[in-house]
């Protein structure tokens, strides 16, 4: 128990600072998004009255039949995107770092000669990375609430950024559970960030793809960005059940393969 | 003729890795002007609404350049997320390609030599650079070819080449800055985890650029330096950006120079 505890605190001392530039990052995102949106407000309704006397069908090829950025929480949807690539880049490479560290670093032998079992050593690193991510979320939804809250005028908002960062939360352990299996496949340990992020990236412009395109069908379930969209979360008011099965899956998925293959694979020490 | 081993060497090292993000970027560019048909044959209709809209309309969403309505218009909207793997690339590389021997703990073999710090490094930046022309002469002649595939109208013009060039010049933006974390920074474990944050955060920092004033930002991030929209109106780079960049590079690369000749490695 003392090994496992100590892992798992000497994890969460190894991505301190990483965690609080993150963090520093989040909160400059909401806040830099929000403040731009003051300007929007005024203009916005002039937009909305112009709108309204368009034809649904030039609406709809600019994504805009839904929103009304004159309400704080639509322009926070848009910004919300943003929020998921910095969530996903974060944990992509934590998950990927946590693994493979000690294969690069070549401190595989301090820690396997311990008398925990691997398993036991991935679970705590699992443990230190979910904090780190369950920290970075916090952070993000207080300075939302804060934020969001100062801008808005209308109704309140608190349930719709709640949901938004379940789904962030979401997509964070997603990527969290990719990094951390392809640490696992991947012999070579300076291979595997860039493998992880870069899976992490090519699901990023797949969904600019089907924004672009507005035509999902088949393609949406290979990218999580489009599982929680922030724009659709607003307008439901409510996450897609679907998709969150198929986080689920991929996230159970992508754990087991992880022991799986990590506690089969020989190490490089 | 150590200089011309060493940047043999060191576009070897880097052969397979170009190679791979030559072909992310044009399949990027494949992928996303497969889009392009179903907007062409609405193009000139979309174009008479959109020039209906008020100003602050085309302003919130984002369509202020007219996208959707000629494939130039089109190409802008999609080549900001090619630039961004672009940046990456050389940002990627830069860092990589001057850190490598202290990561390795191979750096004995390289210093032991008899050659000076100075030539190393300029046989690295020049190795750095030949590979991203070749990145980028083979992802303009691909991207052109791409686009006559898809579209109906004449297709190679100054002005979609001034667009795609812009690419070379930020990568060399990337590339310097590259140079210069891996050269400061005492010791880099993971390239990836420095090179793909910093160069999401000057992609954040463009989107956001309104917030302290457009035009001081603007100067801060390379994805700021060149509007699509002023080069298919003027067919020209806006000379400020093109002197601010430029005088960026120079004092990244000679800050560089002096650390890595001091460096203990």
């Amino acid at each position: 128990m003392k090994f496992y505890t100590n892992l798992y605190l000497q994890e969460l001392t190894a991505h301190k600072k990483g965690l609080i530039g993150w963090s520093i990052g989040m909160i400059l995102m909401v806040a830099g998004g929000m403040s731009k949106y003051q300007g929007y407000k005024q203009a916005g309704e002039s937009v909305n009255d112009f709108m309204a006397g368009m034809p649904e069908g030039v609406l709809a090829v600019f994504g805009g039949g839904q929103l009304d950025l004159t309400q704080a929480v639509w322009f926070y949807a848009l910004i919300f995107l943003y929020l998921l690539i910095m969530g996903a880049i974060h944990s992509a490479m934590l998950g990927a770092e946590l693994i493979a560290k000690e294969e690069r670093d070549n401190t595989c032998e301090f820690l396997y000669v311990n008398p925990i079992s691997r398993t036991d050593i991935i679970t705590a690193k699992l443990l230190a990375g979910v904090t780190n991510l369950v920290v970075l979320n916090l952070v993000t939804l207080v300075s939302s609430l804060l934020i969001v809250e100062a801008f808005n005028d209308g109704d309140s908002v608190t349930n719709q950024i709640f949901l938004m960062m379940i789904g962030l939360f979401f997509v964070q352990i997603i990527f969290l559970s990719i990094g951390m299996a392809s640490a696992a496949v991947v012999k070579k340990p300076k291979l595997v960030s860039p493998i992880a992020t870069g899976f992490m990236l090519s699901t990023f412009f797949l969904s600019m793809y089907i924004k672009i395109k507005g035509d999902y069908e088949w393609l949406q379930y290979f990218t999580p960005f489009h599982y929680f969209d922030g724009e659709t979360i607003v307008k439901d008011n409510a996450l897609n059940p679907t998709f969150i099965v198929l986080s689920i899956g991929i996230i159970i998925f992508m754990f087991s393969f992880t022991y799986f293959v990590f506690n089969k694979r020989d190490l490089n020490t | 003729m150590p200089m011309l081993n060493i940047y043999v060497h060191e576009l070897k090292q880097y052969r397979i890795s170009t190679a791979i993000w030559v072909a992310v970027l044009v399949l990027m560019s494949v992928v996303y002007i497969s889009i392009w048909p179903t907007f062409e044959s609405a193009a000139e209709a979309t174009r008479e609404i959109i020039e209906n809209f008020p100003p602050a309309f085309k302003e919130i969403i984002g369509f202020s350049n007219m996208a959707f309505t000629s494939l130039e218009s089109f190409f802008s909207l999609i080549f900001m997320f090619i630039l961004v793997a672009g940046g990456v690339q050389a940002m990627h590389l830069g860092t990589a390609i001057v850190s490598k021997e202290s990561r390795d703990q191979t750096s004995d073999f390289l210093i032991a030599k008899p050659v000076s710090r100075t030539t190393i490094l300029s046989s690295k930046l020049l190795a750095a650079i030949t590979l991203l022309i070749l990145t980028n002469a083979i992802y303009i002649s691909s991207t052109f070819l791409i686009m006559s595939l898809f579209s109906e109208q004449e297709i190679v013009s100054q002005t979609m080449f001034m667009i795609m060039l812009t690419m070379f010049f930020l990568q060399l933006f990337f590339l310097a800055l590259g140079f210069l974390v891996a050269t400061v920074r005492p010791k880099i474990k993971s390239v990836i985890a420095v090179s793909l944050p910093v160069v999401f955060a000057f992609y954040f920092i463009s989107i956001l650029d309104n917030v302290i004033g457009d035009t001081a930002v603007s100067y801060i991030t390379p994805f700021k330096y060149f509007d699509f929209e002023y080069i298919i109106e003027h067919n020209f780079y806006e000379l400020s950006y093109l002197i601010t960049g430029a005088v960026f590079i120079v004092v990244a690369l000679v800050t560089s120079y002096i650390f890595y000749v001091k460096k203990d490695v």
